[in-house]
């Protein structure tokens, strides 16, 4: 199968982006009354198996019992349904620009592993640093600015501050 | 390409500057903030687990005996809160107790009484539902150190009124406690018991208000008399409150 | 008037409409090209500002456009989640998030699209993202003073400066005017980078 190579490297313009993201929020809001998100997924796959496995420990920890009181399932939350919709919406999307194919994307500048081996990095800072917030990009930046939540463009400084204060530092692995 | 962003770009700026000149605003999100629901409302005070926690605790009444003797004693720590409205408290109340009509108890002056939290607030009106209800309200809004007092005005009256004669088998410790609470009735000014039941209140027992506490003062301490001196119990409405 | 769950629409729905919102949320950023994490981090480099287009852009079409539902008594502004402004944690959790953002080059969101592609380097950094919230559980004790402290609830831009939530939006829809005008400049000075 031929797949055309500028058209896996074609993405829509992003204001179109933009804007139907904008609509999606819009839509999101008003049948849910809540915005989008993804690292509240994650917290509630740690919670659900910390739960399964040493259910003892994770009732004295507060930061896990919050979400099992009254007998609620961690799992069972509105952020892993929508986190499993993102990706079989990404699925679909790249399949129609044959972008879907096991790879890892890094500089020529770097190896693979490298790449690995930061991307494991900047996932647990991004973990660590999503607690503290109570939410990532997605969820406490852009749906925070939404409704016009002070968190929500505090949030978004910091994040944006940050990854800017630290960029040059790291400018390898990119450049 | 230039012309289509310039175009793309005047929209939003366009649609924003026709929000702000708007008419009639009444109905916009700063005037239904006001009635924001409790969910998304500032969360300092007690998490409804721990309300639960305390709410099942009876730690949080005071008998009346404990209060009697914290007014004879006149404990400058303590400061009694009249929840009632402003006749009742006009008419009669305990000694030294400031009045906030309880409908008004989150009104900003009003909770500045408990910025300082150095008293510990014992709370009172004619019954206990009503005290009790402003504990969880109050407990709800952050204030610590809040007492309830058991039984309200009512009770206490009708106990130092007309303490419970104990029976000649009562211990010694029953006999104490009366001779305690005659002389509470006669510090506060109270006149003689039998012409002043309250209405609809019934005789109090005596075994449901033993605190077990011994009264350390001594019967014969001399102190002002409150402003309260006949209680008289005709007021209607919430007077079971 | 919405939002319609609770209250119109039941509360069972939630989870389909999750996933829905989902798809269409995942398909839109991987088409936007989100999924990369080179194109991702272009923004703090200059090579590519598609980040800052499509947030920005996001952001203030749903700004304005609930403002006037809200306006048309559509929907209830004031009922809808916001985040609660707790200064100082999210000022710290955003930086140290700053830094993953660019050592690893996605964030949760366009992690979550790279992994719907088989992006080797997505599925990693969720496992690090996994193993970020776990150290915090385990580490909360030490941090819950901080983590609940200064508070101011759920205030918006709007109550807290003052000035009112239309200005506030005209306001920002010129500042990300302003912000893409400048960012296409940088970019034209800025040598490319393929990718």
């Amino acid at each position: 199968m031929e797949i055309k190579a500028d058209k896996q490297h074609t993405y829509w313009n992003p204001y179109l982006g933009g804007f139907l993201l904008g609509i999606i929020l819009i839509l999101t809001f008003f049948f849910t009354g809540r915005g989008l998100g993804a690292s509240g997924a994650a917290k509630a796959i740690v919670t659900q198996t910390v739960h399964t496995v040493a259910p003892t420990h994770a009732e004295n920890n507060t930061y896990y019992a919050d979400q099992f009181l009254g007998g609620k399932i961690p799992i069972n939350n509105w952020l892993v349904f929508e986190v499993i919709g993102v990706v079989a919406g990404a699925f679909i999307s790249g399949s129609l620009s044959g972008r879907v194919f096991f790879r890892v994307q890094h500089s020529p500048k770097i190896t693979a592993k490298r790449r690995l081996w930061f991307a494991l990095l900047g996932g647990v800072l991004f973990g660590f640093g999503a607690q503290f917030a109570k939410g990532c990009t997605s969820g406490a930046a852009l749906s925070g600015m939404t409704v016009l939540s002070l968190g929500g463009y505090i949030a978004m400084l910091s994040i944006f501050g940050g990854a800017y204060i630290f960029a040059y530092f790291f400018r390898k692995l990119w450049l | 390409m230039k012309k289509r962003y310039i175009f793309l770009a005047l929209v939003p700026i366009f649609l924003s500057i026709l929000l702000v000149f708007l008419p009639d605003k009444s109905n916009s999100i700063d005037a239904k903030r006001n009635q924001k629901s409790l969910k998304s409302a500032k969360y300092t005070g007690i998490t409804p687990n721990n309300l639960l926690l305390e709410s099942v605790n009876s730690n949080r009444f005071i008998q009346p005996d404990e209060l009697a003797k914290i007014i004879l004693g006149q404990d400058p720590s303590y400061l009694l809160l009249d929840l009632r409205d402003a006749a009742q408290y006009g008419k009669f109340t305990l000694p030294g107790a400031i009045n906030i009509p309880y409908e008004k108890i989150l009104t900003e002056e009003n909770q500045a009484i408990f910025d300082s939290e150095v008293y510990n607030v014992v709370l009172f009106s004619n019954g206990t539902i009503v005290s009790d209800q402003v504990w969880m309200v109050l407990r709800r809004a952050g204030i610590k150190n809040l007492k309830v007092l058991n039984g309200g005005l009512n009770q206490f009256y009708q106990l130092y009124l007309n303490p419970p004669k104990p029976l000649e088998t009562d211990p010694k410790e029953a006999f104490e406690i009366y001779s305690f609470r005659k002389a509470v009735g006669a510090h506060l000014g109270l006149p003689n018991p039998d012409e002043f039941i309250p209405r609809g209140a019934t005789a109090v027992q005596g075994s449901t208000i033993s605190t077990g506490t011994k009264p350390a003062i001594k019967a014969t301490e001399k102190a002002t008399p409150a402003k309260v001196v006949v209680p008289e119990k005709a007021e209607s409405g919430d007077e079971g409150c | 008037m919405g939002p319609l769950i609770p209250e119109i629409v039941s509360g069972q729905w939630n989870n389909i409409i999750a996933i829905l919102v989902g798809i269409a949320f995942g398909f839109v950023l991987e088409s936007s090209g989100l999924s990369s994490s080179r194109k991702l981090v272009g923004v703090f480099y200059g090579y590519d500002f598609a980040v800052l287009r499509v947030f920005f852009t996001a952001a203030i079409t749903a700004s304005i456009g609930l403002l006037f539902m809200d306006y048309f008594g559509w929907i209830n502004m004031a009922a809808l989640d916001g985040l609660p402004a707790r200064v100082w944690p999210i000022i710290v959790g955003g930086i140290i998030m700053g830094m993953g953002f660019v050592t690893g080059g996605f964030c949760p969101g366009t992690c979550i699209t790279a992994i719907g592609i088989g992006k080797l380097d997505g599925y990693v950094f969720f496992g690090g993202i996994i193993l970020g919230v776990f150290v915090f559980s385990e580490m909360f004790p030490l941090f819950e003073n901080f983590y609940n402290s200064s508070n101011l609830g759920d205030v918006t831009v709007s109550e807290y400066f003052n000035i009112s939530p239309y200005w506030f939006t005209l306001i920002i829809s010129i500042v990300a005017i302003i912000a893409f005008y400048i960012t296409m400049q940088i970019r034209k000075r800025v040598k490319t980078v393929e990718y």
